[in-house]
């Protein structure tokens, strides 16, 4: 219930503030996002499965933030970087499918 | 939790870009359940996160999208222009063709002159001098006895009877309300109108004729200054000639036929 009232205070905060987003931070930030909702899926699934633990769910965003933007950021410089963003991207969508499939599984038992 | 790694790089890919942190977490070092507040900050963070991106990108769109309708209106406007320049150049390029062709084809040194009188007769150039102003208008009330109203207006076969009669008597250059006639321009009527080159003209109409000095007296004694007189008894057409000593006869605006060719040899 916590968690859910702070994802919402998160929201409204980003919509009422909608800070201008400086430009170098355009390619990172629809990234981190992905990799966010990757690391929601993935708590939600150990929340199920009775397993979370808090210092892994902040371990684990930063740490995927961390290198998704880094693996961006290195795509940038060698000149593929809208291949790198295309890469990191398929595979936390791949991680979140995974992730929802085993929430599905646990929620329906199908 | 040993899972068995497929043996297909791709497939091998998969299964560990989807593994269970939390289970593997577990399995190292057995832990209670973490806390939520912990928990909700960071969601707080990612759902701040997922707004502005979510903001920006609807941000960025429509702004993108000017940019791109801009640029593309200055490509085209652009493209306008070159084919407006092409069409000039090409244009300009047939005329000069055109005039070294005359220039070679030795016509001698009055060609000039010759030139001018083509010039002149083509209705290529705009004209002043002496001529006269020949006024012709729709008949006013009261109209002659037993005339409609609809027989009392000129028709085009009137104003060709008077162009007609000033090139009788002379004129080098006539124009109808400013329009200049040419050896290709029509005088027709459409509807309630009169076109003169395709144009619309409303009376009264005012001819300026170019010519020499006693224009006027010529045109006067000709067959068709008695055929307009009898206009105006028959059915109140009016008609009015004065001589001018400056009459303004503007260039034709025609397309002119441009195939003419000067035949080599040929007496002027």
């Amino acid at each position: 219930m916590i968690a859910l009232i702070g994802l919402i205070v998160g929201i409204i905060l980003g919509v009422v503030l909608s800070p201008e987003v400086p430009a170098w931070l355009d390619p990172y930030l629809p990234v981190a996002v992905i990799a966010g909702l990757d690391v929601v899926s993935g708590a939600v699934r150990s929340m199920l499965e009775g397993n979370f633990s808090d210092k892994v769910f902040v371990v684990s965003f930063l740490g995927n933030v961390a290198l998704a933007s880094l693996l961006v950021w290195l795509g940038d410089q060698l000149g593929v970087g809208a291949q790198m963003s295309t890469g990191v991207v398929v595979v936390l969508a791949m991680r979140i499918f995974a992730n929802g499939a085993a929430i599905r599984r646990k929620v329906f038992k199908a | 939790m040993n899972r068995p790694v497929p043996p297909n790089l791709l497939d091998r890919l998969m299964a560990e870009a989807q593994a269970d942190d939390y289970a593997l977490a577990q399995e190292q070092a057995p832990t209670t359940r973490g806390s939520l507040v912990v928990a909700a900050g960071l969601l707080a963070v990612i759902g701040f996160l997922l707004a502005v991106a979510f903001w920006q990108h609807e941000a960025v769109q429509p702004a993108a999208a000017d940019r791109r309708q801009v640029l593309i209106d200055r490509v085209e406007s652009a493209e306008e222009r070159a084919q407006e320049s092409q069409a000039k150049a090409a244009d300009l390029r047939a005329s000069v063709s055109q005039l070294q062709k005359l220039a070679s084809s030795g016509l001698g040194e009055d060609f000039a002159d010759q030139l001018r009188a083509v010039e002149i007769a083509s209705g290529f150039v705009a004209l002043t001098g002496p001529g006269v102003i020949l006024t012709v208008d729709d008949a006013h009330p009261p109209l002659p006895a037993g005339v409609e109203p609809d027989e009392a207006r000129v028709l085009d076969i009137d104003l060709q009877l008077a162009v007609n009669g000033l090139w009788e008597a002379g004129a080098q250059a006539v124009a109808i309300n400013d329009v200049r006639l040419t050896s290709v321009t029509a005088i027709r009527t459409a509807g309630e109108a009169i076109l003169v080159d395709y144009r619309p003209l409303e009376p009264p109409y005012r001819i300026s004729a170019i010519g020499p000095p006693d224009l006027a007296e010529v045109f006067a004694g000709t067959e068709t200054a008695g055929d307009l007189k009898q206009l105006g008894r028959d059915y109140g057409i009016q008609s009015d000639v004065r001589s001018v000593r400056e009459v303004n006869v503007p260039a034709s605006t025609a397309n002119l036929p441009v195939r003419a060719e000067v035949v080599k040899g040929a007496s002027p």
